[in-house]
């Protein structure tokens, strides 16, 4: 049976990811899809979703949501507090990944996402707009997603027409997932030869500062000034842009590209973020010190190998749990009837 | 010189390769790119090639995105050179479009401008711009954008002092040898010459939103005010209504 669930608050800056759009970007569509295609996929595995199945990208303050028909097992993966009050109004809370089946009448609310961005995954996904073979939100042009844009007070959530049936298991991760640390690597290139070897030097050896002019297009960053190898070394002609690209401006203050960015620039570009590392840029709060790393082509594809095998690690060690039941707190007490444990499972 | 003796490959990151065949704009460059292009999806959609997800041609380069839990880079990017090196423009020319323009003042809020700055008259600026064939260099910078060029030299301008906050979409602007339609709202500081009342990016067209593809030939035949109001429409089927301006296409 599917469900339905109403927006009673669409929060800010919420966005339905999945995967990606491939496949269009030689029309000038980019791919956009996860910040954090690592997170999304604890979410997902949490509610026995594939990996790339759609979730709410949250990145400011999560929504309220009201299950009006059915019921949907969600999960949220990422600094984020949550809670859910029950049809009863018995409030407990959902802690980050723990995945909990939400009933009619219950209402699910995300406060505020303090590292830059967190998962909601709903199992079996949901039924939105696909474009281009992507449900992924990209607002500039109104595509994907929630009518091409943030979620919305009033906004209704489907389910697909085919859900699941929602089995008794719920899951939780008896550990956090944690993104690898260390610099960001970078694979040098393909405008090296626009930079002189101070700059090149420079972006591997100095520590670098996110700013708060940051979105799903990208970051900029503070730091020593990159100069080009002269004035006219800093335009170039158009050419192809991936996430992850670092841009240096005349202004010699490197951009580095996120989901959203466009599919050809006009600024050389340094270096790229390797996969590995590319979603650690989706949580590097404005004042965040980082350095980068060059890296060969074949320390990333060891990077992302083991990238890999730590997530197949982390899911390995999901469990079954019991959630904590519909403990009324205040009806117990009326009944004089709490002493020592109180499991309602 | 306009053409690299051998091409260069260029990475970008562990995700894509960037192969580039010269080192301006130049016609003959820029249709080995669509060779280049051409050949790598080719070889994409026979197997040859595994991993691909984006081809995208432009000036003077084609970058290849691939996924690099499906292929090594080092050996797509041998692949790709071989490709590049045999790279020469595709044998069968790629569509032409004729689009109506309108030249109106309401919808040209800088072909005054422009007629000043080159020292000809409006009529003669709209004239030079009717008398182009342009090519389809390159996509980007919006879904939809095209850069085509080249407008005569005689119109060349610089860009507005001022980018505008707001351009309307559907705008067809000049800047130095190179014209454009705008597909959406946004800010922009090209010189705004004229209308086209054509959606260039519909997703009514599931399978192609962008009405063009690098490599396409773009003329102009100007319409009066009335025209473009008629013309300028919901349409029952975007898709038929978009190809009554496509004058030719292979098969």
């Amino acid at each position: 049976m599917s469900f339905s669930i109403e927006t009673r608050n669409g929060g800010l800056g919420n966005t339905f990811q999945d995967a990606g759009r491939y496949g269009f970007r030689h029309q000038g569509m980019p791919v956009s899809g996860f910040l954090d295609a690592q997170l999304a996929q604890c979410a997902n595995a949490l509610v026995e979703n594939l990996a790339e199945t759609t979730c709410l990208e949250m990145r400011l303050v999560g929504p309220t949501l009201k299950v009006t028909r059915g019921c949907v097992r969600v999960a949220i993966a990422g600094d984020a507090m949550a809670s859910v009050q029950r049809a009863s109004g018995v409030i407990q809370a959902l802690p980050a990944l723990h995945s909990l089946t939400l009933l009619e009448g219950d209402t699910l609310k995300v406060g505020a996402i303090r590292n830059g961005c967190a998962y909601l995954s709903f199992a079996g996904g949901l039924a939105l707009s696909n474009a281009m073979g992507s449900q992924s939100t990209y607002v500039r042009v109104g595509v994907g997603g929630m009518n091409g844009r943030a979620l919305e007070q009033g906004d209704l959530l489907k389910g697909p027409s085919r859900a699941p049936a929602i089995s008794e298991r719920e899951y939780r991760s008896p550990e956090p997932w944690v993104q690898n640390s260390g610099p960001i690597r970078v694979i040098m290139g393909p405008q090296t030869d626009h930079f002189s070897a101070d700059a090149i030097q420079a972006l591997t050896q100095t520590t670098w500062k996110t700013t708060a002019e940051q979105d799903r297009m990208g970051v900029r960053l503070s730091g020593v000034v990159l100069t080009h190898l002269t004035p006219a070394h800093a335009d170039i002609t158009s050419d192809g842009i991936a996430p992850g690209t670092i841009q240096v401006p005349g202004n010699g203050q490197p951009i580095v590209l996120l989901a959203d960015c466009h599919t050809v620039g006009g600024y050389p570009k340094i270096a790229t973020v390797i996969s590995a590392d590319l979603p650690r840029l989706a949580h590097l709060p404005a004042g965040t010190e980082f350095q980068f790393e060059a890296v060969s082509d074949e320390q990333a594809r060891l990077a992302l190998e083991q990238e890999d095998s730590r997530m197949l690690a982390w899911l390995g060690r999901l469990q079954r749990y019991a959630p904590a039941g519909f403990l009324d707190e205040r009806a117990l007490y009326a009944q004089n009837l709490v002493s020592g444990m109180c499991r309602a499972e | 010189m306009a053409h690299y003796p051998e091409p260069k490959l260029l990475p970008m990151g562990d995700t894509a390769w960037t192969v580039e065949l010269g080192d301006e704009i130049d016609i003959d460059v820029n249709a080995r790119c669509m060779g280049l292009a051409a050949a790598i999806h080719e070889a994409a959609v026979a197997g040859t090639l595994l991993g691909i997800r984006d081809v995208v041609p432009t000036f003077r380069s084609v970058t290849v995105h691939f996924n690099p839990r499906q292929v090594q880079g080092a050996g797509l990017g041998a692949h790709l050179m071989l490709l590049a090196r045999d790279a020469s423009p595709p044998p069968v020319a790629k569509r032409t479009w004729r689009l109506p323009a309108c030249f109106d003042t309401r919808l040209a809020p800088d072909l005054k401008l422009v007629a000043e700055r080159t020292g000809l008259s409006e009529a003669a600026v709209v004239e030079q711009l009717l008398s182009t064939s342009l090519r389809v260099y390159a996509m980007g910078f919006m879904p939809g954008f095209a850069y085509m060029a080249s407008i005569p030299e005689c119109l060349a301008c610089p860009r507005l002092q001022a980018p505008r906050a707001q351009v309307a979409p559907k705008s067809l602007a000049i800047a130095g040898r190179m014209a454009a339609i705008y597909p959406w709202m946004s800010p922009g500081g090209w010189n705004l010459v004229g209308s086209i009342p054509v959606a260039t990016f519909d997703l009514a067209n599931k399978a192609a939103p962008a009405l063009f593809e690098a490599g396409d030939q773009v003329s102009f035949y100007a319409i009066d005010w009335a025209e473009y109001q008629s013309l300028d429409q919901p349409v029952a089927d975007p898709m038929a209504f978009r190809a009554q301006f496509l004058v030719e296409s292979p098969t």
